[in-house]
């Protein structure tokens, strides 16, 4: 009931604001009954932030994976560390791809950890919505993708992202970002950072799927996402965050 | 409407261009494009998903590598770095297998080790960690000038 | 290096900044089209005869500066040979896919329209000359030579029309370009309902003063006096519309402080360091407040016509660099924090390349010099022409 009247809601706002647009009726715009378009969203990431030691390992096999230019991140680590006077100091050098030194003023943190960030794949992505081409999209499984031979390089994407998750890549000139290994998990593999991760802070799987470890976190623990307030509904899921991680 | 004939050749030329463009839209447009149902999350070329689809993994997993490891497989798959794939130190699958066998990295420097075991502000403290190789050392009762390595004492496959 | 130019935290991925000065060059000319269009509308719609003397001078204007507005995007883009994906497959769920189609609605619409308005110059051309220029004149005509009483009564309908659909397309076009920031939730700097009416009013503003300052210049060169009433009328309108887009800029401001949301520590830091020139100095206060002073006195008090004069061409350029401060602050400023709320990056535009300053300056030239070319082929001062009925 709520959920038809938001759908309702979200159509007007749209024949009102493209209708004017499509007079011309040439354009083919299939079925836009239905928000998701059978869509699935089982597909979750779930980073614990008490595991992550910093190592560094996942940033840089995300890079070899993916070949992800040098200075661009698909995936990166930064370090929280809050001072007892309530200071925060917040540092990923590199992404954190080299590991990370000791802080010189250790004893006068409070609390320190490391959290792993990557591209959330939200199920209502802003990306998404400001791309103007159609050059990225959601593909039947719930991965937010890119067509690099659609993107048109403006790089809307990238302002629209909440997270930082998207940049230029250098020599495609296209917009780019974590794919969550589609190519690997459409293999049954695990993402590669999933995969290198020496202490299980990254899990990754299907939430129907019994087997997976990551179902019985998803079952008992409390769980956070980054920034929910954008309503972007983002799937990479986090435990043990902290208020000042942003 | 006789002294119209100008706004109607006007029109014509309008016209035209129009035509022009859709023209051009229908030849340039790839047929699947915008196929995949919802138009918010769905209007995209459609062989994009296929194409990334085919991309070549790179890392393999640790399975792939026992067939002609068996005996390091088989000590690491008993030991405290069984959470520790090979492809984490050893570097990817790929590498060693398209290129030469030098291509994996066999790394057993004491900052191969402090990378993950240094203590550094941000790790969880039940996590086994060291501040220096000197004072673990000489607290497990060595001398710290031989310049011992880590793998003197701990096997990297099976530690402790 | 990038330590150097960084303070805080930012995501590894923000160090750069992508949408650079030919961004800020964009909606600088667009709202340059959307001003000037306004102007030449006052005229054509709603009557303002006292604008007669620049009208057709608008229009061109408007025109060559809209010949240009795209041309800063195809050399940001990635993939410029791809640009027309925006007009084959757009999608209409980005503020950004209309762009192509509003824009070539809204050329054509100025072009219909310039037509109209130079036809009866454009046929008179085509009887004049011999040869090749009778030939070209023809074309433009479209080889219909009637200038009837009757046809140039209909022309006139029609130019009527076309204005009156040009003023929403103008403000479509621009207030668009405020949209496409302002619908932005990830970045709280961009992310207000006031952006697009924002846009709009500094377009308008900026349109009124390029062309009083344009004005000017060509009437210097061209050795007439410029007329009185016609500045007068544009000073006062300048005025009036720079009260309205200052208000709002100022009502933005006060919003985010009153508020004072989480967001509020970083822009505080952005508009006390980075911005602390182009926004806080430039933007708000020596090209804002002195140009509210200036006009004020030069609509509300009498005075010798020099002096007033001078006093609106001072402001007008004054006007001219508020506004491109403004696009500056809103494009660049919003790009130099991070969405972690921890820091700022910095941007400074190289000289040469592609997206560089001579390169702006290059582009930014370009519609003076259709201005010109255009002048030549169709004369836009009345006196060089046969006085029409219309325009």
């Amino acid at each position: 009931m709520d959920n038809e009247r938001r759908q309702f809601l979200k159509q007007a706002c749209w024949t009102l604001l493209g209708g004017g647009l499509m007079v011309s009726g040439a354009l083919s715009i299939p079925g836009r009954a239905h928000a998701s378009g059978g869509r699935q969203h089982l597909y979750v990431f779930l980073v614990d932030t008490n595991r992550c030691i910093g190592c560094g390992k996942c940033v840089a096999a995300c890079r070899k994976e993916n070949n992800v230019p040098q200075e661009s991140y698909r995936t990166w680590i930064e370090r929280y560390a809050i001072g007892n006077d309530g200071t925060v100091h917040v540092d990923s050098p590199h992404g954190g791809e080299h590991g990370f030194k000791p802080l010189p003023n250790a004893a006068d943190i409070a609390r320190s950890f490391f959290v792993p960030k990557l591209c959330n794949h939200c199920k209502q992505p802003n990306c998404v919505q400001v791309c103007p081409v159609g050059a990225t999209y959601v593909s039947k499984e719930g991965f937010v993708l890119v067509d690099e031979r659609q993107c048109v390089g403006c790089g809307y994407c990238i302002q629209a992202c909440p997270y930082g998750a998207r940049y230029m890549h250098a020599v495609r000139h296209t917009a780019d970002k974590c794919t969550w290994c589609y190519h690997r998990v459409m293999k049954g593999m695990q993402p590669a950072c999933v995969l290198v991760c020496p202490v299980g802070a990254r899990m990754f799987g299907r939430i129907d799927d019994q087997r997976s470890p990551l179902y019985a976190v998803m079952k008992q623990e409390k769980l956070q996402v980054l920034k929910p307030e954008t309503g972007n509904e983002p799937m990479v899921h986090y435990r043990g965050l902290d208020k000042e991680v942003r | 409407m006789k002294h119209a004939a100008h706004i109607l050749r006007l029109v014509v030329v309008l016209i035209l261009v129009g035509v022009i463009f859709f023209a051009v839209r229908s030849i340039m447009v790839p047929e699947d494009f915008g196929t995949q149902g919802s138009y918010s999350y769905g209007y995209f070329r459609a062989a994009s998903e296929q194409e990334q689809k085919e991309l070549v993994p790179v890392f393999r997993g640790s399975e792939k590598c026992k067939g002609c490891h068996d005996a390091q497989y088989n000590t690491w798959a008993q030991g405290k770095h069984y959470s520790v794939a090979c492809e984490t130190c050893h570097g990817s699958w790929h590498a060693h297998n398209n290129n030469t066998k030098d291509a994996m990295i066999k790394d057993n420097s004491p900052d191969a080790c402090m990378l993950c075991h240094a203590s550094v502000a941000g790790r969880p403290a039940t996590f086994p960690q060291i501040d220096s190789i000197d004072d673990h050392i000489a607290r497990k009762g060595g001398d710290p000038k031989e310049g011992q390595r880590c793998s003197a004492c701990h096997n990297p496959h099976n530690p402790l | 290096m990038t330590e150097l130019m960084t303070q805080g935290f930012l995501f590894p991925n923000e160090i750069e900044v992508h949408w650079s000065l030919m961004i800020v060059l964009y909606p600088y000319i667009t709202g340059l089209v959307a001003g000037a269009f306004i102007v030449s509308s006052l005229y054509h719609v709603f009557g303002r005869t006292e604008l007669k003397p620049v009208a057709r001078f608008s229009l061109v204007a408007a025109f060559s500066f809209l010949l240009f507005a795209c041309t800063p995007l195809l050399f940001h883009l990635g993939h410029p040979e791809r640009a027309f994906n925006i007009m084959f497959t757009p999608k209409f769920t980005s503020a950004m896919s209309g762009f192509g189609y509003i824009y070539s609605f809204y050329l054509l619409l100025v072009l219909c329209e310039i037509w109209f308005v130079f036809r009866p110059t454009i046929i008179a051309k085509a009887r004049e000359g011999h040869g090749l220029a009778k030939a070209f004149y023809w074309v433009l005509a479209l080889g219909s030579m009637d200038d009837s009483a009757e046809a140039r009564a209909l022309d006139h309908r029609v130019t009527t029309v076309l204005a009156a659909i040009g003023i929403p397309s103008a403000c479509v076009l621009h207030g668009y370009v405020g949209f496409l920031f302002g619908s932005l939730k990830s970045n709280p700097w961009w992310s207000t309902p006031l952006m697009p009416v924002i846009f709009l009013m500094s377009a308008i503003v900026s349109g009124i003063a390029i062309l009083i300052v344009g004005y000017f210049i060509v009437m210097k060169v061209r050795g007439t006096e410029p007329d009185e009433a016609c500045l007068k009328s544009l000073y006062a309108y300048l005025w009036g519309f720079f009260i309205i887009d200052l208000t709002l800029e100022l009502l933005e401001l006060l919003t985010m402080v009153y508020e004072g949301e989480e967001s509020w520590s970083i822009i505080a830091w952005l508009l006390s360091d980075k911005l602390w020139f182009s926004y806080t100095t430039v933007q708000m206060l020596i090209c804002s407040g002195i140009p509210l002073v200036l006009l004020g006195l030069v609509t509300l008090k009498k005075m010798d016509p020099l002096l007033r004069n001078r006093l609106g061409l001072i402001s007008s350029a004054l006007i001219l660099l508020q506004v491109f401060a403004m696009r500056w602050n809103v494009v660049i400023g919003g790009q130099l924090f991070s969405k972690s709320l921890r820091g700022l990056t910095s941007y400074a535009p190289s000289f040469l390349g592609r997206e560089g300053i001579l390169m702006a300056a290059i582009l930014f030239t370009m519609p003076f010099v259709v201005m010109y070319v255009f002048n030549m082929i169709l004369p836009l001062w009345h006196d060089d022409q046969p006085e029409t009925n219309q325009a």
